[in-house]
């Protein structure tokens, strides 16, 4: 037996995994929020709108982006939002001039993942919240609108508490539900992973193209 | 191969194996030429051959990069292959042809092995690997 499939197996995606998808995520939002087909807006406006399908995944009993946000300056903010950005900058799936915009392979990227993992009956309720997200927010091209509704939101889910404008600078929002307190979990075979994974890797497609271009020159051993 | 270690041959299976100078070059390099890794990625590379569809944890890759395949060697490393006998079922040809693809003379028994992809090369600091032996947790 594969020492892989016995009693040490990962049976569950691990951290690693998580910030894979959580960039498809965010990615497949930013597309579908967009109403260009590439240019997807300022790091602002994309901050701002990963924040607010963040809380409407918690408010849904949902698990699915694990990404965590303080309070600054001007709202809610993430590291994590900004090493994803630095991730699929690299891995040419997203480059920022005045705005970000997607590339080609984003947006292929992108739909492939929202039709064939989001497209899956069981993710009918993670799809819904990012399609509700977005299309609220489709039109809203400058930030100062997505910020106006974040500030004037309560700072607890549930309603209570004081309005997210008056909360401190530096103080952390509610992380996101784990999959044993979630209603809902977002589910991504182990193929897709895969294929996040490669194309997450900036490496890949050099390494990928050297391969082939050696079969088709010879250049390879038959074992 | 880049020395004389030998590689897994596909004997005592129904599979031939072709290695990529880029999957040679890879192995050549000091990361992966201690002994340990050798071993290791061996011993994966012979349990892949039990069953290049299944054993492994193989998995058929989508989007821009479907028609090929990764197998796990650790937590972190994958040989990216490609079957032959794939490019007939599933009509992959013309997705990464290869010479065989190009040429139309498929073997069907042909396990195409292409890189060593490390999946989460940007996320230093993550991997509880031992700096020895630069081995990491299956």
């Amino acid at each position: 037996m594969d020492p892989l499939d016995g009693p040490d197996a990962i049976d569950e995606h691990d951290e690693c995994d998580r910030r894979l998808i959580d960039a498809a995520l965010l990615l497949v939002l930013w597309r579908c929020a967009s109403t260009d087909e590439t240019a997807a807006g300022s790091r602002l406006r994309l901050m701002k709108l990963a924040f607010l399908a963040s809380r409407r995944f918690a408010e849904e009993s949902i698990h699915a982006l694990n990404v965590r946000f303080y309070r600054w300056r001007y709202g809610p903010m993430s590291n994590d939002v900004y090493e994803i950005w630095e991730r699929l900058q690299r891995a040419g799936l997203m480059e920022e001039e005045e705005v970000w915009s997607l590339t080609m392979s984003g947006e292929l990227l992108a739909q492939g993942f929202y039709d064939e993992v989001l497209g899956e009956e069981g993710n009918a309720p993670v799809k819904a919240v990012l399609d509700e997200v977005a299309d609220k927010w489709r039109s809203a091209w400058s930030a100062q609108p997505l910020i106006n509704h974040i500030y004037d939101l309560p700072l607890s889910i549930d309603g209570s508490g004081p309005a997210i404008r008056d909360m401190p600078e530096g103080s952390d929002f509610d992380v996101p539900l784990t999959a044993s307190e979630a209603s809902v979990s977002l589910e991504v075979s182990y193929s897709w992973v895969e294929t996040l994974a490669l194309s997450l890797n900036p490496e890949a497609m050099m390494m990928l193209n050297a391969a082939v271009e050696d079969f088709r020159a010879g250049r390879y051993v038959v074992a | 191969m880049p020395d004389d270690m030998s590689w897994p041959d596909g004997s005592g299976t129904s599979w031939t194996v072709r290695y990529s100078h880029q999957f040679q070059s890879q192995i050549g390099q000091r990361f992966f030429r201690r002994q340990n890794w050798r071993e290791l990625i061996t011993q994966r590379l012979e349990i892949l051959l039990s069953d290049p569809q299944r054993a492994a944890r193989a998995e058929r890759l989508s989007q821009q990069f479907a028609g090929l395949r990764s197998a796990r060697i650790d937590r972190r490393y994958r040989i990216i292959y490609k079957l032959c006998r794939e490019c007939v079922s599933f009509d992959d040809r013309t997705r990464w042809p290869l010479d065989c693809c190009v040429l139309g003379e498929v073997d069907e028994s042909a396990v195409n092995i292409l890189f060593i992809s490390d999946h989460y090369c940007d996320l230093p600091g993550r991997f509880s690997v031992d700096l020895d032996s630069g081995v990491g947790d299956p």
